[in-house]
Parts: C-alpha cells; sequence; structure tokens
C-alpha cells in the first residue's frame, strides 16, 4: 500500500490512535484541530486519500475563473498539521472492524482507534453510465481541486460549453464560464431551478437573470448523448431534438455521500442518503462518529434524516465531533435547521428551514421590492422559513437563531420582509427592556391568567416530508414524540418578548440531550385544553425563569407559558382589566389570546397574506396588544426608557 | 472558542501584537500619497515661480494658467473617476489594489487643487472660478478630515464595543439581567409569602399549581387531630395586648402612591443592588447609542464628501462655460 | 456595471457590533472566497483569509494582521460582496476590541 507520510515516525503511533479520522476534507481537518485543542495529549490521526491539505473547497469556484492562486484556497495556514501534531497517512480504509476498534486499510495493514471519525464526504453523480459518448475529452465532473485545475487550463481555449445541471454548483459554473466570455448553453432537467428549495417567482427570477447575462438555458432538457470528432467532444444531443456545439460539457449534477465504509463495518452502521447519526454524531456502531457531507442528520422541522452538503454544517458537525469524541461535554451549539446562503449569479440566495413546506398551515408572506423577492414562512409569529433572492445577503445566521430558538418576530417582520435586520440592536433592545420591566414590576414577568394554546403543533401533520407515524389527535401530544428537543423547549417558552425568555437563546442550546427527559409530556386526553395545561404560578415561576444556577438548568419543567401574542388574531371582546398588586403598575396586562380551534386543528389566518394586508392589520392589533407597560406607567416618567420604548416600537 | 490553548511547539510561541493607539502605521505604499503630490506640487511650484518672472502675462487666461487648468482638472477627474470605477467593477483583481487606488484618489486630488491654485495665478476675485475653487478647497479639506474621521472614530467606536461586551466577548447586557433577575428573585420571595401545596413540587414535569389567595385551601399545612389542647383559645385569658403577630400584620405591605422625589419612587428600591446594575444597563444602551452615532458619522462624511464632489462639478461647468462664453470671441478674431 | 454598482450599496442599514458568539459562528461559516478582502480599501499588504480567520478567533495576533485591523474603518465594503452574507466588519471591530483591551492589559 502506499507509505504514509507520518509526521513524526514513532513506532508506537504508527499502529493505533486514540482518534482516528477518515478523510481530509473540512469537517475532518475541523475535528482534528479542534480535538487537538480540547485534548493536548490524545494522537490524532488523519487518513486520507486526498494528496493536498484541505482547500476552501467554495472557493474553487473563483480559482477557476483566475480570481485566487493555489495557495490561496488552503482552509489552514500551511503547516497547521505539522503544529498541531496531526499525524497524516495517506491511503485508504477498506473496512471498519467496530468490534474490535481497528481499521483496515489497503494492504491488509491495520489501524486501532478508540473513537473513529467517517468523514469521507461525497462523490459526484456525474453522467448516467448508459450515457454515450461520456468519456470524450473535454467532458468533466466537477467535484475537487484536480477537476479545477483541469478547467482551468481549459478555459482559455474554449469557445462554447455545456452545462448540465439544476443546483447551485451548476449555476456558479455557467457564471464562471459566462465571466471568461464563454458562450454557455445550461441544460436543466427539472422545470425549475433548484426545485427543493426555491419556489416558481424565486426560480424565474434566477434564470431570467442568468439569461441576461448571456447563458442559454434550457429548462426540463437533458442530454441523451455526447457527440465527439476523433475523441474530443464537438457537441451534445438533447431529449429536445437538438445538437448544441462545444467543446466543453461540464457536468454538475449533485454529490452522493461515500456510504461504503458503512456497509464495510462488522457492527451495522445505519445508512440511508447518508450515514444516519444523532445529535452527538454518533452513528450506530458504537465509537464511530460521522461528519460532513456523508452524515445524515435529523432537521429538526420535518423529522427526517438528510445529508446537510453545506460547509457551514460541515464546520459545525466538525467541531461537535471533536467535543464528543474526546470526551468533552461542551454543549453550546447545536445544529438547528438546515440553512444555505450562496450567491447564484448575481443574486444572493438564502434558505433557512424548509421555507416551501407547511402550505396550509404557515402564513406565507412574500414581498418583491427593490429587485430582490422574500418569502417567509411564519405560524403564530414565530419563523419557521426563510427564502431570500436579491442583489444583497441579508444576516443569514441571525435568521438561523430565530428559526432554531422559535422567536417571536411579530416586531421584525417588515424588516424581515425587507431583509434588513441587526440582531444584535434587537436582541439588546429585548433585554434591556426585559431586564427593566422585571425590575419595575418588582417581580419576575410570569403569565398571570393565560389561556394556554399547546405548541408544537402542526409542524408535522403538513407538509410532504412528514415522518412517518407522527400524526396525533390532540396537538400537545407531539412534544412526547420522538422530537429534537431543541425545537420543541422554544415554541412552549417563548412566546412573549416580554419574558425573559429572550435569555434563553444562550442557555437552550446547551443542553439538548437532557431536555428531553424534562420535558416530554404524555399525551393528554382531556377533553378540553384548559383543564390539560397547568397554569404557572409564581412560585413555579421562580423556578422555571432559569438563571437561578446553572445545576438547577436540567430539571426545570417546560411549564407551560402560552401566551400568545399574534396580531393575526383578534382579542376577544371582554378582557377584564383588574387591579394589580403590583405598587408601580396601574392594571395587569391583558389576558392572553386564544386562537380559533376547531376539531383540534388551529386555524391561523388564511395563507398567502401578502405584505399589505398584515401591514394594515398591526396599527389595529398593536393598539390592543397587551405588551405595552408604557401605556400603563405614568408618562411624565420615572423610568425615561419607557417613553422611547413606545417609540420606538412605533416607529420600527 | 476563546482563550488560547499552550501548543507545546518547538518553536518560540510569537507573542502577537497589542494595543490599539491613534498613531499607528498603516503601512502600505504610503507614499503615493505623500510623495508624490508633494513633487508635484514642487515641480509646478517651480514652473510657477519661473514663469512668473519671465513673463508679463501671469494671470489664468494665459497660456500657463490654461496648461495649469487643463492639467488639474485632468488630476481632479482622474481622482474622481478611476476610484470610483476600480470600487464598483466586478473583477476586482488582487487583494490591496483598491488601496492602491485609494492612495491614487489622494494624491490625484491634492495635486489638482494644487495645479488649480496656481492656475488662478492669485485672482480670487468672485467670479465663478473663484466659487469653484472655494468648492474644491472643500472638497479636498472634507478629504483630508475624512481620513482623520476615519483614524479615529473606529477607535472610539471600538472603545464603546469593549463598554457593551464582557471580558469572554458575551453580550454584557444580559450579563446585566441575570444578575438582576437572581436579586428579584432573592426579593420576590420574601415578598410573596410562597406557600407550597402539600404534594406539589416545582421539579417534576407541570402539575397544577393553583395559586393560593388566601387561606381557603382545602389542606391545611397542619394537622391538629393528634395535638389537640383542651384548654380555651380566647387569649384575653392571657393578656389584652395585641400579639407579636398582630403588630406586623399593620406594619406589612401597603398601597401608597409614591410621590415622584421620593426615593421610592425609583424603580426597583425596595430591593437594594438594583440601582448598580440599572445604571450599569443605561451605560451599556448609552454605549451602543454612541457607537451607532459614530457609525453614522462615518457613513454620511462619506456621503458629504461626494456630494462636494458633485458640487464642485457644477460650478467647474459653469466656470468653464463662463469662461468659455468670454473668451470664444476672442479666439475667433 | 455602474447599474449594479450602486443596486449593490444601495441603503445599506448601519449594522451595531456583533457578540464573540456571534462573531465565531461566522467565522466558522466563512468560505474563504476573499472576496471581502478584495474589496477592502483599507487591507494594504498580503493578508490571507485563513490567518485572518484564525487570528480573529483566538491567538497571538500577528504584525499584518493587527495593522489591518487598525487601518479597518468600518465602511462595511466587505459586507456586500460576501456571498454567505457574513459581517466582515463586525469580525474585524473584535480584532480591534482585542486590540485595545490587551494594550490596557500592559
Amino acid at each position: 500500500m502506499s507509505s504514509g507520510i507520518p509526521i513524526q515516525n514513532k513506532l508506537d503511533t504508527v499502529d493505533s490512535a486514540d482518534i482516528v479520522i477518515v478523510g481530509n476534507g473540512i469537517a475532518g481537518q475541523t475535528a482534528a484541530i479542534e480535538a487537538r485543542r480540547l485534548a493536548p495529549d490524545k494522537s490524532i490521526v488523519m487518513i486520507t486519500e486526498q494528496s493536498h491539505p484541505t482547500i476552501n473547497t467554495p472557493a474553487l469556484k473563483q480559482f477557476a475563473i483566475g480570481k485566487l492562486t493555489r495557495e490561496q484556497l488552503l482552509a489552514f495556514p500551511a503547516g497547521t498539521e505539522r503544529a498541531q501534531r496531526i499525524h497524516i497517512i495517506n491511503g485508504r480504509v477498506e473496512e471498519i472492524h467496530a468490534q474490535g476498534n481497528y481499521v483496515c486499510l489497503t494492504g491488509g495493514r491495520g489501524f486501532g482507534y478508540k473513537s473513529l471519525l467517517i468523514a469521507t464526504g461525497s462523490v459526484p453523480t456525474g453522467l448516467p453510465a448508459s450515457l454515450p459518448g461520456r468519456d470524450f475529452d473535454g467532458v468533466l465532473t466537477l467535484h475537487c481541486l484536480h477537476d479545477y485545475l483541469d478547467l482551468r487550463r481549459r478555459l482559455s481555449e474554449v469557445d462554447e460549453a455545456v452545462v448540465i445541471g439544476g443546483g447551485p454548483h451548476a449555476i456558479e459554473t455557467v457564471m464562471c464560464l459566462l465571466y471568461w466570455g464563454i458562450d454557455v448553453h445550461w441544460l436543466i432537467r427539472s422545470e425549475t431551478f433548484l426545485p427543493r428549495m426555491l419556489d416558481r417567482p424565486a426560480s424565474d427570477m434566477v434564470i431570467e437573470r442568468v439569461q441576461r447575462a448571456g447563458a442559454r438555458v434550457y429548462t426540463e432538457t437533458e442530454a441523451i448523448g455526447i457527440v465527439g470528432r476523433v475523441g474530443a467532444v464537438a457537441g451534445v444531443v438533447t431529449n429536445q431534438h437538438q445538437l448544441l456545439p462545444c467543446q466543453l460539457v461540464l457536468v454538475c449534477t449533485g454529490t452522493t455521500p461515500v456510504t461504503t465504509l458503512a456497509k464495510r463495518c462488522d457492527l451495522p452502521i445505519q445508512h440511508k442518503h447518508g450515514i444516519l447519526v444523532d445529535n452527538q454524531l454518533r452513528t450506530s456502531a458504537r465509537n464511530v462518529y460521522a461528519a460532513g457531507d456523508v452524515a445524515a442528520l435529523q432537521d429538526p422541522q420535518t423529522g427526517t434524516y438528510a445529508p446537510r452538503a453545506q460547509w457551514y454544517a460541515a464546520v459545525l458537525q466538525g467541531r461537535i465531533a471533536a467535543a464528543a469524541m474526546t470526551g468533552s461535554a461542551q454543549q453550546e451549539e447545536s445544529f438547528g435547521v438546515p440553512w444555505h446562503a450562496t450567491r447564484l449569479g448575481e443574486l444572493s440566495m438564502l434558505t433557512v428551514g424548509n421555507p416551501l413546506q407547511w402550505l396550509d398551515s404557515a402564513t406565507i408572506l412574500t414581498d418583491s421590492s427593490r429587485g430582490s423577492y422574500r418569502r417567509i414562512s411564519v405560524i403564530d409569529d414565530r419563523l419557521v422559513g426563510y427564502l431570500a433572492l436579491g442583489p444583497t445577503q441579508p444576516d443569514g445566521l441571525a435568521i438561523k437563531r430565530l428559526i432554531d430558538e422559535g422567536l417571536s418576530i411579530r416586531d421584525i417582520k417588515k424588516d424581515l420582509l425587507r431583509g434588513e435586520f441587526d440582531v444584535r440592536k434587537y436582541f439588546s433592545r429585548q433585554r434591556t427592556y426585559a431586564a427593566q420591566r422585571m425590575v419595575i414590576t418588582g417581580k419576575l414577568p410570569p403569565p398571570a391568567q393565560v389561556q394556554p394554546v399547546p405548541a408544537g403543533r402542526s409542524l408535522r401533520e403538513t407538509g410532504p416530508l412528514a415522518a412517518p407515524g407522527t400524526k396525533s389527535v390532540y396537538p400537545l401530544a407531539r412534544t412526547a414524540v420522538n422530537t429534537d428537543p431543541t425545537l420543541n423547549v422554544p415554541i412552549h417558552l417563548r412566546y412573549t418578548p416580554s419574558n425573559t425568555g429572550d435569555r434563553w437563546e444562550a442557555i437552550q442550546p446547551a443542553r439538548p440531550l437532557n431536555a428531553v427527559a424534562a420535558y416530554t409530556q404524555p399525551p393528554v386526553s382531556t377533553g378540553t385544553l384548559q383543564n390539560s395545561e397547568s397554569i404557572p404560578s409564581e412560585s413555579e415561576a421562580l423556578f422555571f425563569e432559569g438563571g437561578i444556577s446553572p445545576g438547577q438548568e436540567t430539571n426545570r419543567p417546560p411549564a407551560a407559558l402560552r401566551v400568545v401574542e399574534s396580531t393575526l388574531v383578534p382579542l376577544p371582546p371582554d378582557t377584564p382589566r383588574s387591579p394589580s398588586g403590583s405598587l408601580w403598575s396601574y392594571s395587569t396586562r391583558l389576558p392572553a389570546l386564544r386562537a380559533k380551534r376547531r376539531d383540534g386543528q388551529f386555524i391561523t389566518s388564511h395563507p398567502g397574506h401578502t405584505v399589505k394586508q398584515i401591514l394594515a392589520r398591526s396599527p389595529v392589533a398593536s393598539a390592543k396588544e397587551p405588551e405595552r407597560p408604557a401605556r400603563t406607567y405614568p408618562s411624565s416618567s420615572l423610568w425615561s426608557y419607557t417613553d422611547r420604548h413606545a417609540a420606538v416600537k412605533k416607529g420600527h | 472558542m476563546e482563550g488560547i490553548v499552550a501548543v507545546a511547539d518547538h518553536r518560540k510561541q510569537n507573542k502577537g501584537e497589542s494595543g490599539y493607539s491613534l498613531l499607528f502605521s498603516a503601512g502600505g505604499r504610503w507614499y503615493i500619497r505623500i510623495v508624490f503630490p508633494l513633487l508635484g506640487i514642487v515641480l509646478g511650484g517651480a514652473f510657477y515661480v519661473w514663469y512668473t518672472q519671465h513673463s508679463s502675462d501671469a494671470s489664468p487666461d494665459s497660456p500657463a494658467g490654461y496648461a495649469y487648468a487643463i492639467t488639474g482638472t485632468i488630476f481632479l477627474l482622474l481622482a474622481a473617476v478611476l476610484y470610483t470605477l476600480r470600487r464598483r467593477a466586478r473583477s476586482k483583481r488582487a487583494v490591496g489594489r483598491l488601496n492602491s487606488s485609494l492612495n491614487l484618489h489622494i494624491c490625484f486630488g491634492i495635486l489638482g487643487l494644487a495645479f488649480l491654485l496656481m492656475h488662478s495665478f492669485g485672482n480670487f476675485n468672485p467670479r465663478s472660478g473663484t466659487y469653484a475653487l472655494y468648492s474644491m478647497i472643500a472638497l479636498v479639506v472634507s478629504g483630508v478630515v475624512g481620513r482623520f474621521l476615519d483614524r479615529l472614530v473606529p477607535r472610539l467606536i471600538a472603545g464603546e464595543v469593549h463598554k457593551a461586551l464582557t471580558a469572554q466577548g458575551d453580550d454584557r447586557i444580559e450579563n446585566i439581567s441575570q444578575k438582576l433577575q437572581a436579586i428579584v428573585v432573592h426579593n420576590s420571595q420574601h415578598l410573596q409569602g410562597f406557600v407550597p401545596v402539600a404534594g406539589a413540587r416545582p421539579h417534576k414535569a407541570p402539575t397544577s399549581l393553583v395559586p393560593l389567595s388566601g387561606p381557603n385551601s382545602h389542606d391545611f399545612p397542619f394537622a391538629y387531630k393528634d395535638q389537640s389542647m383542651h384548654t380555651p383559645w380566647d387569649l384575653a385569658y392571657i393578656s389584652l395586648e395585641a400579639t407579636p403577630q398582630e403588630l406586623s400584620r399593620e406594619a406589612g405591605p401597603y398601597r401608597f402612591i409614591p410621590d415622584k422625589k421620593s426615593e421610592l419612587a425609583r424603580p426597583g428600591a425596595l430591593m437594594p443592588g438594583t440601582q448598580e446594575h440599572i445604571a450599569e444597563l443605561r451605560e451599556v444602551e448609552r454605549a451602543m447609542q454612541r457607537e451607532q452615532f459614530y457609525r453614522y458619522i462615518l457613513r454620511y462624511w462619506r456621503k458629504f464628501h461626494v456630494a462636494l464632489a458633485l458640487l464642485t462639478l457644477g460650478l467647474t461647468l459653469w466656470h468653464l462655460i463662463y469662461a468659455a462664453q468670454l473668451l470664444l470671441p476672442t479666439f475667433i478674431h | 456595471m455602474l447599474r449594479t454598482g450602486l443596486k449593490r450599496g444601495a441603503n445599506v442599514a448601519v449594522m451595531l457590533h456583533k457578540t464573540l458568539p456571534q462573531v465565531a459562528q461566522e467565522l466558522h461559516a466563512c468560505i474563504g472566497c476573499n472576496e471581502c478582502l478584495v474589496a477592502c480599501p483599507a487591507v494594504n499588504e498580503h493578508v490571507t483569509i485563513d490567518v485572518l480567520n484564525r487570528e480573529t478567533l483566538s491567538g497571538p495576533i500577528s504584525t499584518p494582521v493587527a495593522r489591518f485591523a487598525r487601518s479597518c474603518f468600518q465602511c462595511g465594503a466587505c459586507v456586500a460582496p460576501c456571498p454567505v452574507g457574513l459581517h466582515r466588519d463586525a469580525m474585524m471591530m473584535w480584532l480591534k476590541v482585542r486590540l485595545l483591551r490587551s494594550g490596557w492589559r500592559e
């Protein structure tokens, strides 16, 4: 077998190591470096078939057109592996013997491990094997550095090219070719571009832009054969009976995870479109982890397992895998919903969550202005899906946080639709008001008399990708099933912005797994919902509001904080006002609103609201909105922030 | 995330840079914006001196005046256009190119101003040319002031950000509100007379905890059955004085509306320790408002500079047209 | 060309700084395409993106990066070209704060 390139030739480290990582992509390399940071004394070995160090794969398209040099492609400074004492072995892992805790490299050589990370990545789908002419010179499947080096050399010799594929990779390739002034024919098999992430208007927008940039786009077109002349490509025959002349065919048809190792393991490693992993990236074989393109994580919104072939997901998984493998209980980060931000031609695209789902239960708001398109899916003032397409990229990670933590977006709907959202200002303002209100009222802000609204509902009931077996009669029971606790917890606890629940965003992701035990409620079989809810008292509030001591957090009950302040639901007509016991307020807040209920299903407002309708409603609803301490306090205020609070809330 | 891990490296560990004073050297090709303009001014000035001594016609519409005007205008146009084009171009080539463009912009701007000053040959009569010159002086001065602001204001912003973040870089408001909450929790336990219902423990999954509003609960916390007293319970058998409990009831929580000047009117007055935290919270809020203000300064000074440039362009065009109207007849003859 | 430039820079809101957890998250999402560095009018020497990212997170700050951090004048030109929507100016501000604090400590 090919001899390794071990950095330090110590005999005891050649045959076994504490941490063995298979694969040299960003997930594997990040895991190695993070593991070295967390456990400075363990031996870390990376076994890879790749001959070069880890590179920034998304930057390869910049490299292809000459904007970057090869040295600028490195993901980590040169010599990082040596500095971090990570041994690199150049070889291929053939089998995993999980019972014996060792892997087999080619040539029968064994390598022992204490923890193994499979980060083998993905392979390109390429052209179907039966396609005639696929091995003419000039047909390139773009995937790794080698392919892009080849592409870069050919660009200057080519006048016309064909790009096959319907995803972000294909459009990036098309733009690269246009940059070089090459005529491009772009073949897309489906009717729209990126059908799983973009809706029709967004896809039309993207395609129209690309056409304006000079490419020829053919939708519902497939290549059925490649024609050559003396061994080099000369044209492509499509299913629309066209022959497109070209000197270069670039195949960008997507990737499939490399699960061969999962098949060649003596303990069964579950895999289906990728190796199935839990939130700690553990596979079904002990001491074996998986991260990167090859790992299939559970989507908290749909419950299905799917790989996340994005750069940021791979980095995050690498770090979490390292924490799990070294045994450090670092649970600060969780994966959350799928998130993808990239540039499609001249437009920037951002999708968070699953924006094309829940057409029945979510309110879809769209906004197309200033040459951009935004579509948000809202359920009860929580954001569940976001799609933005436009010349500038909004703050994608902040929006991911909004969805992951289920924060109420009542005040910032307009900003989100416009794509401008200053996360720091927003959260700091929320926290400041919460803190001030807490001090002014002299008590923690629990909901006094609440009409409970069960949360966790309907996210799985509708939508094409609902996990099987997740139906239930009473929406409450949802929470007991196989759910990702990082989603359930926030739903229960974060309806009001006044609630110091805003502080939860730091605490919540810290304990995703422990929370499951504390938070699952048994399915409720009583008739009405009111009886089944617990009305939290002040005493319970003291405990569930958190921040008392870190140790107590894991035992806290989810206590039914169910205030719904939705601008989409009208206020009930008779809302009693009673004098409050607090010294400085003149009345309590209004009791919470109850969404209409019919047959166990909750009706939100009509889906498909446009922006105009929402805006027309909000001034009316906000006038009745209970969360306005500025109105209840004397206006010659002891507390200058309340006046500004009112002004700011109106103005924004 | 944060934290420097001591890597057992054979090489000497690099300590790295520290400190952020205003007098830092930015590096780069500074000579483009300092040396070249000086050279240009010296050359132009030398020619100016030579010309004024060897010619009788030292005025803006002399050949030398025209030469100065044309070169000065070309320099200004280059200053305006090159940088803007480079900034907006889609295909920027290398890291640092835009900075060189910026240096060139400064260089051409200063040279243009110098040459156009020399073009005026000391005539500052209130004519169109003079207004264009004033505008141009304002433009260049705004550029210089802008450079100074660009050096000073980010440092001020960093100072404000430092106040808004904890030592670990987390949100300080969150930190303060956690402390506040601890105080509030501590104090409200005292004030509320928390009465636990028998059998209800807050650590379990939610059970019905109905808030008790008085002695109407069915479960009396104390069972009297085994401890019955067979003596009469009238206190008058003992004494007619008020019991300590009755006395403290009068002193208990009472309703009043505090007058505005009283200390008690401030929020959180009954909870010791909140005032400092509220003050800190205010301080952080103010720091963030100041940061926002500084950022607006940086943003709007640029717009102001561009506005002055457009004004200069307009006035220059007016001056050219006006001067051409005056001079064309003389050329035709 | 001018049109796309105008559209791109138009009406970008003035955004405040970000906390370290937010900056760290953004650093992990950086794909290293170099668009921000190319669009920066303040960088004047060859700073590579991997070194910049590494040093912004933690560790000693090398001289070129420190010089770059001080000369950054928060113009925000690096935000628009980022394909992932990250905020390089917020990351540079964190570097500035680190330099400031380390200067005071000594």
